[in-house]
């Protein structure tokens, strides 16, 4: 559980940087730090993500990974205590 | 179009129940300033925007509501969990409850259901941008009160974050702003509604 969540934090700080970076962005679209710090920010979210989801399941119902039974029900939703 | 994430913007995890905070906040979720109203106002208000970088911040910061929506949600369903009809009732829970057990629906907390009156989209790039930063105004100064009514950390964390949402996009709409004033005639602004006039457009 403590390495699911460690993962999942690694994704929520990843995002949260490249948020704030592609809304500045919209308002700044020529700053040439930006766009720099946007293109480590997305790799670094891109790994994050892939990390997650190698290890304990799918963010995106568009990448669940094979398997016997539909993988994307089978875990507790975002909201739940269990997440 | 949009997709599923399957993770909170910002992590909620509320141990102890509180269908009295719940009912607070739930204005977040359904009332006059609440993030229903603010995901809404954004994305409705993009078509008739002529600015490409200013629809930008419009679809980009309405996508990120949708996603407070689903926090406030989130904090409202674990405040609510479990509760035994002792609880529903010494904690005021009870006129909530007759019409929504323990479903999540948008109301203010004066229980009065979302209304698309709330915010508006008028067509006229200077007007709703205003108006973008007054919500996002108005969205910060619910979640301060909000901070003054609640003392668990594991609620005053995530509407800690929440706040600084508020703040953040009132800087960016401040910047849009900005944009299209720059697109306009700077001795008199009004002079021409760049997104009805479109013939009065010089650039």
């Amino acid at each position: 559980m403590n390495g699911r969540w460690e993962a999942l934090r690694a994704v929520w700080e990843t995002a949260f940087v490249l948020q704030e970076l592609i809304e500045y962005l919209d308002t700044h679209p020529a700053d040439t730090q930006a766009l720099s710090a946007y293109r480590q920010a997305r790799d670094a979210h891109e790994a994050a993500k892939d990390d997650y989801v190698e290890h304990y399941g799918p963010l995106c119902a568009e990448n669940v990974p094979d398997g016997a039974v539909w993988g994307w029900v089978a875990q507790p939703w975002p909201w739940e205590m269990e997440a | 179009m949009w997709t599923y994430e399957r993770r909170l913007q910002f992590p909620v995890k509320i141990r102890n129940t509180d269908a009295r905070a719940a009912k607070i906040i739930i204005s977040q979720l359904g009332g006059p300033d609440g993030e229903l109203a603010a995901s809404m106002r954004y994305l409705n208000q993009r078509y008739a925007m002529p600015y490409r970088n200013v629809s930008g911040v419009l679809t980009d910061i309405g996508t990120e509501e949708l996603a407070h929506l689903e926090m406030v949600s989130a904090i409202i369903y674990q405040l609510t969990r479990d509760l035994s009809m002792d609880e529903i009732r010494e904690q005021g829970f009870a006129d909530y409850f007759v019409d929504h057990t323990l479903g999540i629906y948008p109301v203010s907390a004066s229980g009065v259901p979302f209304s698309a009156t709330y915010f508006q989209s008028k067509g006229d790039p200077i007007t709703d941008l205003a108006e973008d930063m007054a919500a996002e105004q108005k969205a910060r100064t619910t979640y301060d009160n909000i901070l003054r009514l609640v003392d668990d950390p594991d609620i005053l964390e995530p509407i800690r974050f929440l706040r600084e949402r508020e703040i953040v996009h009132f800087q960016r709409f401040g910047e849009a702003l900005r944009t299209v004033q720059e697109n306009l005639d700077s001795r008199n602004f009004y002079a021409f509604n760049p997104a009805f006039d479109t013939d009065r457009l010089e650039n």
